[in-house]
């Protein structure tokens, strides 16, 4: 576990006994350790702990995606966005008994910090204060995303548009505007190993160009544009190119005009904002079934 | 959300990788327009493993053929539910050499009860609300749709699990913990829609794998124990719009509707459909099991012979209509689901070549219908230790004991975990013999009236293990419809209990997961025990079977991985 990040959490406990303070946060940073570790959306430790006590503790009553369901909608409502961190916690630790909330004291302080720290995720709220202002217009975004741009050629949104990009409908939900401008404008200053083009000559001098989605010492599989893998074994290539580009077009940025890529820019954002939120990830246990 | 592996650590470690690999190679200049970037050139042989491998774009005509061959194109591999392999290239003379060649690591909730489906060389599977796309020959990781599970879930649904996907043109469909019907593309992992089919916050969940049948995707849900009233629905495959709903408890002045008692009962009365289905193409029936009636155990809130639970229905694909049914359990007492797969064997009986399910139900008795009109034809009691009934009669009615749990509790066999359970038979029509799993446990039964309470399994009561009741025997039986007996029935040694079906195959193997943690191989004909591996890990699935360019391949999950064999 890194030095720094264990020192700035130590400093920040109060009120705790050490020892247990000291467990419990060991115990904390190994459970967000070994859940980073696992194949899932890339959260930091503290934000891991906060989906589970979230799913836990207060989906039941506030809705998985804290958009009500028994209690209210504390992920939407402009009353409790617009409460302090300082409040929620409070509120976490102590109850609203004349709501009929009930009061959560074993999560602690950490546990506490995480789940509103969770919640905040959920309000689109980032570390900074309620979300940005939009420079663009979301509705001329959506046009842009399905036809000047041809994003959706590619990319699938909504359940609209092509396989071989990502999927983009939660992608904006903890982007900021100029991370995803970033993205668009200069797409493989970050370029995802299953995102690569490579082109490769058999040795019958036979040759294919597509999209690497996994590969080894011995094998490589290609996705071609119709969608088809190609599962190929290095030993019968001669030539192995790996590109330094995706897929995408690497001029949108002189393609599109300022305005075009704001708009852009706020359909995805509102669109993540709107997407549904990712409940916890499985915790694992032995089941009998039905 | 789908992901072509996110990990942050492998990205970074890959990305090095790959620059050292770039510093190895000439770069290419990198060119204008879309359209240039990916050519798809005429490859050959050393770029192409046979036709359209790699290419997913499942038609009508795969999902209806006669044979299991290369692809195994849904839960039970075609829609007889036979599981029957005309693969041959593995036979009792060679299994010997039969070897692991891959294993997959899911990341999961409990133990995957997930059967794998392979299509043009590539293997989806799910486990926890989560999809994935593997090479069926490395294992290797095409894509993975994420998805978290959700919480609040009553009984089974809250265990995540999930019996896998179906597949059609380029889309495959799978259920979610919470009753929701997934579309994603085959070829990415998006998400195209997400319908929920049952409100989870009224104890429906889902557990099952869904069943094409032509333009429709049909579903079942969980919840039979808690209170739900049961259904299968069918929803059109492109647009995800709902498209019938058949009610397995009829309501108030439908036909049925006299074997429940007036009032409210209906809306709790269980009778989900959480299995898969079968179906013939030339009849245009689908043939679907349900579950208990509840609550479970306590029968005196719910008099009458509550249909349709713990019956086969079968049903019209194209409307949902009731065309006829079968009631195993009338006013079930005992949780004896009938969701076992109702398997269409074409075969001769009594000397008449008919069109037949055989089916071994939970109760203790084997049954074979008549699957054109539904009459019952045969049964034989297969759980040796049974005391619930002394027979079934000549309508196929049971002949009950009149066991009835109470407050003190009443023994009663089988239990409620059932003389079988789930997992999967299998007919092989080379031998004739229709094999499955049976469990000879019992279980003290005890209920009490209580209240339906929301949100809380309806199960009216409690069970425990009956003293001294300790190490109950399991069997993998073949019954051989020839001689209308069984062929072989070989008590299973290993003290683990698994919850794992078989399968069979034209090379004369019968597959399965035995009570040793292992996958093992038996010889069809006489049961004798050929292979076996180790998997190290309890065995809730059942076993498939598929090939690459000409190689047989065996896949089944066993915990959270899945495993593939093949000959050297």
């Amino acid at each position: 576990m890194p030095w720094s990040m264990f020192r700035e959490s130590f400093e920040a406990m109060t009120r705790r006994r050490l020892t247990v303070g000291f467990v419990c946060f060991c115990l904390m940073l190994l459970v967000g350790t070994a859940a980073f570790a696992q194949d899932e959306p890339s959260m930091a430790p503290e934000q891991n702990q906060g989906a589970q006590l979230f799913s836990s503790h207060c989906a039941y009553c506030h809705g998985a995606d804290g958009r009500g369901g028994r209690a209210p909608a504390i992920a939407t409502l402009p009353k409790v966005v617009g409460l302090s961190n300082q409040d929620l916690i409070g509120i976490v630790h102590k109850g609203e008994a004349d709501q009929g909330m009930p009061a959560f004291p074993d999560l602690g302080d950490q546990g506490t910090k995480a789940v509103v720290q969770y919640l905040r995720t959920l309000q689109g709220v980032t570390a900074n204060g309620p979300p940005a202002k939009l420079a663009g217009d979301p509705d001329m975004g959506r046009k842009m995303f399905f036809g000047k741009a041809q994003c959706s050629t590619c990319h699938m949104i909504l359940g609209k548009g092509g396989f071989m990009a990502a999927e983009l409908t939660s992608y904006a939900r903890n982007r900021t505007a100029s991370e995803i401008m970033q993205a668009i404008v200069n797409p493989d200053a970050e370029l995802q190993p299953t995102s690569r083009v490579v082109s490769v000559r058999a040795k019958d001098g036979k040759s294919l160009t597509g999209v690497v989605r996994t590969e080894d010492n011995l094998n490589i599989t290609l996705q071609t544009e119709d969608g088809r893998y190609h599962f190929l074994s290095r030993s019968n290539l001669a030539v192995v190119n790996y590109t330094d580009h995706s897929l995408m077009p690497p001029d949108y940025g002189t393609r599109l005009t300022a305005k075009e890529l704001d708009d852009l820019v706020a359909f995805l954002i509102v669109t993540g904002r709107n997407a549904p939120a990712e409940p916890a990830p499985p915790k694992s246990r032995w089941h009998h079934d039905d | 959300m789908a992901m072509r592996t996110g990990r942050k650590s492998v990205v970074g470690f890959a990305a090095f990788v790959m620059m050292l690999t770039v510093v190895a190679l000439q770069g290419q200049p990198a060119k204008n327009s879309t359209k240039a970037w990916v050519e798809s050139s005429a490859s050959g042989d050393a770029l192409q493993q046979g036709t359209a491998l790699g290419q997913i774009d499942v038609q009508q005509s795969e999902l209806l053929q006669k044979t299991i061959k290369n692809n195994w194109v849904s839960y039970n591999g075609d829609y007889t539910g036979r599981r029957y392999s005309s693969l041959a290239e593995v036979t009792p003379q060679n299994v010997s050499h039969l070897a692991a060649k891959w294993v997959f690591h899911t990341r999961n909730a409990g133990v995957l009860e997930v059967t794998p489906v392979v299509v043009a060389g590539v293997m989806f599977i799910t486990g926890s609300n989560d999809a994935y796309a593997l090479d069926a020959r490395t294992g290797a990781l095409l894509w993975h749709h994420a998805r978290g599970v959700t919480s609040g879930l009553v009984d089974d649904a809250s265990g995540h699990i999930n019996r896998g996907v179906a597949v059609l043109g380029t889309r495959v469909y799978m259920e979610t913990d919470n009753a929701h019907l997934l579309c994603l593309d085959a070829r990415s992992g998006n998400l195209i829609w997400d319908v929920a089919y049952a409100d989870n916050t009224q104890s429906y969940g889902a557990t099952s794998a869904p069943l094409i049948v032509k333009n429709k995707v049909l579903v079942g849900t969980s919840g039979g124990d808690d209170g739900v009233r049961g259904f299968v629905a069918a929803y059109d495959a492109q647009t995800g719009k709902e498209a019938w709903r058949f009610w397995t408890i009829p309501a108030p002045g439908e036909k049925g509707s006299e074997t429940w008692p007036a009032g409210n009962a209906y809306l709790l009365g269980g009778g989900t459909a959480w299995m898969p289905g079968t179906y013939d193409p030339e009849l245009n029936t689908i043939y679907w099991g349900t579950s208990n009636p509840a609550p479970d155990f306590d029968g005196s809130v719910r008099p009458g012979d509550n249909l349709y639970t713990s019956s086969l229905v079968a049903l019209d694909p194209d409307t949902g209509k009731l065309k006829w049914y079968f009631q195993f359990n009338p006013h079930d007492l005992y949780d004896y689901d009938s969701v076992q797969t109702p398997v269409l064997v074409d075969a001769t009986f009594k000397g008449k070549r008919r069109k037949l399910i055989v089916t071994a139900n939970r109760n203790g008795f084997l049954y074979i219908l008549d699957r054109t009109t539904g009459k019952y034809l045969y049964s034989k009691q297969f759980m040796k230790r049974m005391n619930w009934a002394k027979g079934i009669d000549k309508n196929g009615r049971p002949i009950s004991n009149h066991l009835i749990p109470d407050a003190k509790g009443v023994l009663v066999c089988p239990g409620f975990a059932g003389a079988t359970n789930w997992y999967s038979p299998s007919y092989d029509p080379q031998t004739n013999m229709f094999y499955f799993r049976s469990f000879e446990g019992c279980d003290v039964l005890m209920a009490k009236q209580e209240p339906f309470k929301p949100g809380r399994p309806y199960y009216s009561t409690g069970s425990r293990t009956p003293p001294g009741d300790v190490a109950n025997d399991s069997y993998i039986n073949a019954f051989d419809l020839t001689n209308l007996d069984f062929a072989w029935r070989d008590k299973q040694i290993g003290g683990r209990q698994a919850w794992a079906g078989v399968m069979t195959t034209a090379g004369g193997l019968v597959a399965f997961g035995n009570n040793a943690n292992e996958f093992e191989m038996d010889d069809a004909r006489t049961g004798k025990p050929l292979w076996a591996f180790k998997l190290g890990q309890p065995m809730h699935a059942s076993p498939m079977s598929y090939a690459i360019a000409g190689k047989q391949y065996f896949a089944v999950a066993a915990g959270d991985d899945v495993f593939a064999f093949a000959l050297p």
